[in-house]
């Protein structure tokens, strides 16, 4: 409330309206009021705290503006342009209306008086006056002629004397008196009038001087107006007494000379006061003037700010929208065409606002579409690659990297070639991948085998174009499956083989040896030695077709592990120590992880040893020497311990064209082999959640590496 | 509809500012526009009268006496005037000189009890025509015609046997006071001098109060060793 009052219109309003009071009350206190002096001070003080208040109240929203300007705030300049309009605009004529009402004051002040006029009033003065002096002068010179004659002895003097003299000069009143005052005696015109009309002291003081005295008081009602004081000396001048006569003035004279009187004193003062009177009125003029000016100037910072102020709401609310702020409204001060402006602008603004929300809506659901693809995708057990039109790499997830055992990730931005140069192996793969794209099919499935060193990989390519020129391609790992259904068809082969062979075995040698049993003796020599040959022969065939069987049966039902954690360094060394005594085979061994445990069947691996070995022996059984190398070793991957068992030879290694399918049955270059040792041995490996690779060692021979996980 | 709901939320905000109520700020903006306020009103009904024309009008001696049932007052005071005011004098500017006298009852701690107060006014004027300076009395219209304007002063100045108060009306058992001053009463100059006069210290002549017990004894028991200047 208080604020509004100091800073809205009804301050303006009142501060002019204290100001004319005080105007107003300047004005008539200075014209008629007993107690002008008070009144003048109070008005004098209320208007000097008006001044200064405006003088503060204009300094502060000077200072407040400058601040504004300095600070570069929207409408400040706009602000102190309008305020030197308005402040030009009210100082100005006020100005003029100022100085010609000083001029017009003055001027009109001096013209009411007039040389002429003055002239004529002092000669008028100057003649009355010399007029009662002749008249001053005579009387004197009368009273002193009768005094002297009269008077001549003081002794006679009686109160027949003073009448004498009162009616000789013509006199209203004559009385004797001491200089002290004390009246001796006294005659008056009137009868009842006993009481003298006495002289002041300092109408005396001439008599004092030795000089007569005549005074004229032209102010008193009476008609005595002519006082004739007399020296009468006696006692041989040594003192004196005081004759006062009092003469009348005819009618006549007395108001000729007292209307003479009259008019130049109030000439006089009336000429006098023009000077006072310019200073008064160019005082009050010049405080309503500043306070005029002032309160313009005021009214101008005043109104500029209210004009401005919408402008620099609306300048900042659009700062505010630049900068993304949509939640602040400007205040709406008033129904005028700032407030329909503002009111569109906040319209506007809500607007903005509301789309601004929707879009952030919906960028906030892309983002988290796209956070549950990536997680997907990253969770996906297929590798994903994503091209862009000009077909380098736009995505990729991690099962990609690891599928291709490349990190994809580090060739974002470049083409599918780029691969290859880190690994060859990829070739085949990209190029397949390419040839479909440049063929432009929109949906393609290739399967591709990667021959990598630890074996072979199957992997299954899916393309789809997208949209926008690129292209989506999907990478399975189906190699464990292809495997898998692969060993599963051989165990049914090795199982009907077993079932379908196994039964007519037993049969064939029966007859067989029946044969032999029943003939023999009946056949000359020469027919029972062929017989005997024959039948041995089939019966020794049936053998090994019955061990072959056994060992086909044995890997299609492989029995149940029996698992116990034991020592796999000192399980490997044992089996190897059987083979040491010969002199053609030198067992070299770089064993390092001595104690490691390793959850195994302890039957099984050692078959898988006892297979590795004898094929290796087997393998190099054409060299003189035959060099069995042994090493051990544990390494890190994918937070698991591994044990890595390393057997090599120094034979002729695995012919190259079997490498790829070594470890699948039947395949083997042993003239007596099933084909089935190193397929059992993955097999087992597998079983116990290792791996093994059969490679050829770069200096010669064959290696196999097997690894198993540590307990 | 949105559209009236959108200008409430507008209006809603603008009730909310904080503009309603008197801030730290405004409480001391308020407080220095106050201060400047009195400053200014204690300059203009204090300092200004202060600044004036000393000892111009004084009161020399004072003393009161009780006879034949009456207190009278003697006084003595010189009055002379500036040089601008013996300009408006012989401009024929008629000069209003008061006299005021206050009997009073001190109290402690609380503002004296004024008894009796008398102003008298005395018109001083000259007259060109026959050179004399009259006084009029404007209680009774009495006129005095002088010589001179010194002579008409030092009249004025001579306070004997005035009568102040009667004895009956005084307490004896109460201590009383009497004070008295004078000055040149610029209220009845004519209208267009009195801002000037107001403005001027030339025109403010005033005698400080001087003041003094009153005693009860008859005669002329002089007070005049008692005498305490006031203010």
């Amino acid at each position: 409330m208080i604020r509004k009052v100091f800073s809205g219109p009804l301050a303006i309003f009142i501060l002019i309206i204290l100001l004319l009071i005080s105007l107003r009350m300047i004005n008539s206190a200075s014209m008629d009021a007993e107690q002008f002096q008070q009144l003048y001070y109070l008005l004098l003080a209320v208007n000097l705290v008006i001044l200064v208040m405006l003088i503060f109240l204009i300094a502060r929203q000077a200072w407040r503006l400058l601040h504004q300007l300095r600070q570069h705030v929207a409408g400040a300049r706009l602000t102190l342009r309008m305020v030197i309009i308005f402040v030009s605009l009210a100082i100005f004529p006020a100005l003029v209306v100022y100085s010609f009402s000083i001029q017009f004051i003055n001027r009109s002040i001096d013209s009411w008086f007039d040389v002429t006029v003055e002239k004529a009033l002092e000669d008028a003065l100057t003649l009355s006056r010399s007029a009662v002096d002749e008249r001053k002068k005579s009387l004197l010179r009368q009273m002193r002629r009768l005094t002297d004659e009269t008077l001549k002895d003081l002794s006679t003097l009686t109160v027949v004397s003073l009448s004498e003299i009162r009616e000789k000069g013509g006199m209203d009143e004559v009385t004797l008196m001491t200089p002290g005052g004390r009246v001796l005696g006294s005659s008056s015109i009137e009868e009842g009038d006993i009481v003298p009309d006495l002289p002041s002291s300092d109408l005396l003081l001439p008599l004092q001087q030795g000089r007569d005295h005549v005074v004229v008081d032209l102010s008193k009602n009476s008609s005595r107006m002519i006082r004739i004081l007399l020296r009468i000396p006696y006692n041989n001048d040594k003192e004196y007494l005081v004759l006062q006569a009092l003469a009348p003035l005819s009618e006549r004279q007395h108001r000729l000379a007292a209307s003479v009187q009259q008019a130049y004193s109030e000439y006089k003062s009336l000429v006098y006061l023009r000077k006072p009177l310019k200073i008064s009125f160019t005082l009050t003029l010049s405080l309503v003037l500043l306070l005029g000016i002032l309160s313009a100037v005021w009214a101008a910072f005043f109104s500029a700010k209210r004009i401005a102020e919408p402008i620099r709401d609306l300048a900042e609310g659009t700062k505010a929208v630049a900068e993304g702020e949509y939640h602040k409204p400007i205040p709406l001060l008033n129904d005028d065409d700032f407030g329909l402006l503002i009111q569109s602008f906040n319209k506007m603004v809500r607007r903005l606002s509301q789309t601004h929300n929707a879009l952030e809506e919906s960028h906030q659901q892309a983002k988290r579409q796209r956070d549950y693809l990536e997680v997907v995708l990253s969770n996906l057990s297929s590798g994903i690659i994503s091209l862009s039109e000009n077909k380098a790499i736009r995505t990729s997830n991690p099962e990609a990297s690891v599928i291709l055992g490349i990190n994809v990730n580090e060739y974002l931005g470049q083409s599918l070639f780029q691969l290859t140069r880190e690994k060859p192996e990829l070739e085949s793969l990209v190029r397949r991948i390419m040839s479909s794209i440049q063929n432009r099919v929109k949906h393609w499935n290739e399967e591709v085998t990667l021959s990598e060193s630890d074996g072979r990989k199957n992997l299954l390519c899916r393309g789809t174009a997208l949209a926008d020129g690129g292209y989506v391609i999907v990478i399975e790992n189906v190699t464990s499956l292809v495997q898998a259904q692969r060993d599963a068809a051989w165990g049914e082969v090795a199982r009907r083989l077993a079932h379908e062979i196994k039964n007519p075995l037993t049969p064939i040698q029966l007859s067989a040896e029946r044969l032999r049993h029943k003939y023999l003796k009946t056949m000359n020599e020469q027919d029972a030695e062929t017989l005997e040959r024959l039948t041995a022969t089939i019966i020794h065939q049936v053998d090994s077709m019955k061990e072959m069987v056994k060992a086909f049966s044995e890997y299609a039902k492989m029995p149940e592990l029996k698992m116990q954690t034991l020592d796999i360094e000192s399980l490997l060394t044992e089996v190897v120590d059987l083979y040491r005594g010969s002199d053609k085979l030198t067992i070299k061994q770089e064993l390092g992880i001595s104690g490691t445990l390793v959850e195994v069947d302890q039957g099984r691996l050692r078959q898988v040893f006892h297979n590795l070995i004898k094929n290796a022996l087997e393998a190099s059984s054409k060299n003189d020497n035959i060099v069995l190398t042994v090493k051990t070793h544990l390494l890190e991957h994918n937070n698991q311990y591994w044990c890595e068992l390393e057997l090599s030879d120094n034979g002729p290694g695995f012919p190259p064209e079997m490498l790829a399918n070594i470890f699948d049955p039947y395949v083997t270059n042993k003239p007596k082999g099933t084909g089935l040792g190193l397929a059992i041995v993955k097999k087992i490996i597998e079983e116990h959640g290792g791996s093994i690779i059969a490679e050829n060692a770069s200096e010669g021979g064959a290696r196999i590496i097997i690894k198993l996980p540590v307990a | 509809m949105s559209n009236k709901e959108s200008s409430r939320d507008i209006k809603l905000l603008l009730t909310e500012k904080p503009d309603k109520t008197v801030s730290k700020k405004q409480f001391f903006l308020l407080l220095f526009i106050g201060t400047l306020a009195s400053i200014t009103i204690f300059v203009v009904f204090e300092l200004l009268p202060q600044y004036s024309e000393q000892n111009k009008f004084l009161v020399n001696s004072a003393k009161t006496y009780a006879k034949d049932g009456d207190i009278l007052i003697d006084a003595n005071l010189t009055m002379n005037f500036t040089k601008q005011v013996v300009e408006a004098l012989e401009n024929g500017i008629p000069l209003t000189i008061a006299v005021e006298v206050q009997v009073y009852r001190k109290r402690p701690w609380w503002r004296n009890d004024i008894v009796k107060e008398s102003l008298q006014l005395f018109e001083l004027r000259y007259h060109p025509l026959t050179d004399v300076h009259v006084v009029k009395n404007l209680a009774d219209d009495e006129r005095y015609s002088f010589n001179s304007r010194k002579e008409a002063l030092a009249v004025l100045g001579t306070i004997r046997g005035a009568h102040l108060i009667k004895r009956k009306k005084l307490n004896p058992g109460e201590h009383y006071f009497v004070r008295i001053h004078t000055l040149l009463d610029i209220n009845h100059l004519p209208p267009a001098l009195r801002q000037i006069a107001a403005l001027s210290s030339a025109w403010r002549l005033e005698s400080n109060w001087f003041q003094w017990p009153v005693t009860f004894a008859d005669n002329n028991s002089s007070n005049q060793k008692h005498q305490e200047q006031a203010q």
